[in-house]
């Protein structure tokens, strides 16, 4: 090998003896962009001195993927799941922070039940970000288990991901104005599990390579960072902590529900590596006990998860809310992008050649046009705004895009239609307070069976029910009975209700026991 | 202190440091419980040291660029500051064109080395005074500034492995057509003829006639 890159000749090692100090000649290498120890797609020219590196030059672009240009074209909502593409290793902190800087523009708050399901899942996130990062970092100087271990349980947190929105990475879970759907009484309870397993498995990390000599040789003083370097050099998170900086962005400009949560915040002492990795490893034991809170609170807080406005959110599926007329043209906006100025400011703005010509909209790169923007109010035709009473509203009921999120209207159910058994049992109760003799027997079968549970059978027959009804409706004519919960189990329904005989002293409860057969209920065991 | 900050903090605050250097600011506004400074560009190096000496603002989380083609000095280059010490965050703008360069705020915070790398690779706004101008995201051999608003999403080459030479190359792009229309929508596109004309729509023509 010949040229400036070569290796020093093989005589100079017999020269080594005589010579105090051997000149050896500075290498230019280069370190990726595939690479192992690249942990993605990073390409690092070098300059070594020996096995000191001088010099660096990394080439950062070659992930880069035109995130900002994208999100120049697309309505806010469908450029969320750009968002986990950012950091692949805690999507949701994402598109936490994007769904935060909308939520600003349009003055959204998510209901408390959002903000501590985005509490949750942001420490879930972090957990899945310091685990990466501390295995492999052991990985790095020579410990293959480390991170085997960490990834278990990472896949577990990914497990949880994806209970809650489908995916394990990309989960476009996160909506403006809340988060896409509610988690399940199941999923929060297996959480909260986890979170009492999980710091003996921080411990088990501790312990296999934490106190490891090669492990503390290779981080212990190596890149230390001051904490005037640190913030000279835009630090920020664990990067400032592990210099001594007490600066936490959960504590100091609090977001999401952290102002309720109970943690501390580690801090490091000098600024080097073994430092950071001491906090990311205490940072997890804190998110432990955060995401414990939020699943305690969780349990207790029920809900709606996202904001009841139809102008940022579409209405959730069975609202048995009228959605005609006039609550379309904010469900237009829904689909069409959001009603604010900056967005108004990017569909209107059209140059002749039909591109698009500009949104300054908030990717990282991107400034929101304020609201007062004179040009976004200037070019916005009349009838356009979104939040504007439309012309022609009711036109838009045709189009078959939004048919299909008709949900059945405000009337009251009738037994007319083939129903779920849940809608059966509602339909007669609703009628049985409406006192509609003909309505709530419409709901039953011809050859109804109501009978006690101990199986002695008190009513047979439409005709024996219906004057049976029309008795207690003559009797108690303010009879009012309240639903205090149901349970759907195939063809079956069990109601528990309580009856209000005058309408306002609660007089009994009763469990009844429907059972449907052929779209009516055949069957009703009562126990008063 | 408190966060969030009220307006009339942000606009205390505001109208301080404009009175405090009336060479250096051009003015203010609060929006969004923000506090926007204006400056011109050949001030920024002054006014930045001005906020990070006197106002505690030692920290500078971003630098980028923003186009408004439109206007004769099309960019705006943005900075955001955040001061630890006081919870406050700022947000200053200086407008610039595509040949006159900004002074380069490195020798004020080191962080804006790549921001403003980037920022010329995106908008290709120069920064005078930076000691290493060059592109930072883009490929090898890029042309143009991808973020500028006339640069199309498509770009201008495409990248494919070719069996034949054994390699990959560069290309290109063949269908730059801009592909926009939607068909969930009632009223875009129906000019281009992608949209189908919603029944009823035909009576808004003829009410406007009669």
């Amino acid at each position: 090998m010949t040229g400036d890159n070569a290796p020093a000749a093989a005589t100079d090692i017999f020269d080594r003896a005589s010579t105090s100090e051997t000149p050896v000649r500075k290498f230019n290498i280069n370190f990726g962009p595939q690479h192992p120890a690249a942990h993605g797609v990073l390409r690092l020219v070098l300059e070594l001195d020996g096995e000191v590196v001088e010099r660096v030059d990394p080439h950062i672009g070659l992930l880069h993927r035109g995130t900002e240009k994208l999100c120049e074209a697309r309505p806010y909502q469908q450029t969320i799941p750009y968002m986990d593409r950012l950091d692949y290793v805690a999507p949701m902190n994402q598109e936490h922070a994007y769904c935060l800087a909308i939520e600003k523009l349009l003055d959204v708050t998510p209901p408390y039940r959002a903000l501590l399901i985005r509490t949750l899942y942001d420490e879930i996130g972090r957990i899945l970000n310091h685990l990466l990062n501390v295995t492999t970092q052991a990985m790095d100087v020579g410990a293959l288990t480390p991170p085997l271990w960490g990834f278990e349980e990472r896949e577990k947190l990914m497990v949880f991901y994806e209970r809650a929105s489908g995916a394990r990475m990309h989960a476009n879970y996160y909506r403006v104005g809340g988060v896409r759907q509610d988690l399940p009484e199941a999923l929060v309870r297996d959480i909260s599990d986890w979170c009492d397993f999980f710091p003996k498995v921080c411990d088990d990390l501790e312990g296999l390579f934490g106190n490891n000599r090669i492990f503390k040789q290779r981080n212990v003083d190596i890149g230390v960072v001051s904490k005037e370097e640190a913030i000279a050099r835009s630090f920020s998170g664990v990067m400032v902590r592990g210099s001594g900086i007490a600066w936490d962005l959960r504590r100091a400009q609090p977001y999401a529900a952290y102002n309720d949560m109970e943690f501390n915040i580690p801090v490091g002492v000098n600024g080097d590596c073994y430092d950071r990795y001491l906090c990311r490893m205490q940072e997890m034991r804190e998110s432990t006990k955060i995401m414990k809170q939020c699943c305690d609170a969780l349990l207790k807080t029920p809900g709606p998860v996202l904001v009841d406005n139809n102008k940022v959110s579409p209405p959730r599926r069975g609202r048995d809310e009228a959605l005609d007329g006039s609550a379309h043209p904010p469900l237009q906006a829904v689909h069409r992008g959001l009603p604010d100025a900056a967005r108004r400011g990017l569909r209107l703005r059209r140059g002749a050649e039909g591109r698009v010509r500009g949104l300054p909209g908030l990717g990282r790169h991107q400034q929101a046009l304020p609201a007062e923007d004179p040009r976004a109010r200037l070019s916005a035709p009349a009838g356009h705004g979104l939040d504007e009473p439309r012309p022609h509203a009711g036109r838009r009921l045709r189009h078959p895009g939004l048919a299909r999120h008709r949900v059945r209207g405000d009337r009251p159910l009738t037994a007319a239609a083939p129903l779920q058994p849940g809608d059966l049992a509602q339909g007669q109760l609703d009628a049985y307070n409406a006192q509609d003799l003909d309505a709530h027997c419409a709901f039953f079968a011809d050859d109804v069976v109501v009978a006690d549970l101990n199986g002695d059978v008190t009513i047979r027959g439409m005709d024996a029910y219906r004057a049976k009804y029309a008795q207690v409706f003559a009797d108690f004519p303010k009879n009012r009975a309240e639903l205090a919960n149901r349970i759907v189990v195939g063809d079956t329904v069990i109601d528990h209700e309580r009856v209000y005989r005058d309408g306002q002293t609660e007089a009994f409860q009763v469990i009844a026991i429907y059972t449907i057969a052929g779209g009516k209920i055949a069957r009703v065991d009562f126990r008063k | 202190m408190s966060w969030p900050a009220t307006s009339k903090q942000l606009e205390t605050l505001g109208k301080k440091i404009v009175a405090n250097g009336k060479q250096t600011f051009t003015g203010f506004t609060v929006a969004f419980g923000e506090l926007t400074l204006t400056a011109q560009a050949p001030q920024i190096v002054l006014a930045l040291t001005a906020l990070r000496d006197q106002y505690g603002f030692h920290q500078l989380v971003d630098l980028c660029g923003v186009d408004y083609p439109e206007r004769e000095r099309r960019f705006d280059v943005v900075y955001h500051l955040l001061s630890m010490t006081e919870n406050r965050r700022i947000r200053i703008k200086v407008q610039t064109d595509e040949d006159t360069p900004v002074p380069s705020v490195v020798e004020v915070f080191p962080a804006a080395d790549w921001f403003e790398r980037e920022a010329f690779d995106m908008y290709g706004i120069f920064f005078e005074n930076h000691p290493d101008l060059r592109r930072i995201l883009t490929d090898y051999g890029f042309h143009g500034h991808p973020l500028r608003k006339d640069f199309p999403m498509t770009g201008y080459v495409e990248v494919r492995y070719d069996d034949e030479l054994k390699r990959v190359v560069y290309e290109p792009v063949k269908s730059v057509e801009w592909r926009n229309w939607d068909f969930l929508s009632p009223w875009e596109g129906v000019e281009q003829g992608f949209a189908p004309i919603i029944p009823g729509d035909e009576k808004a023509g003829e009410k406007s006639k009669s």
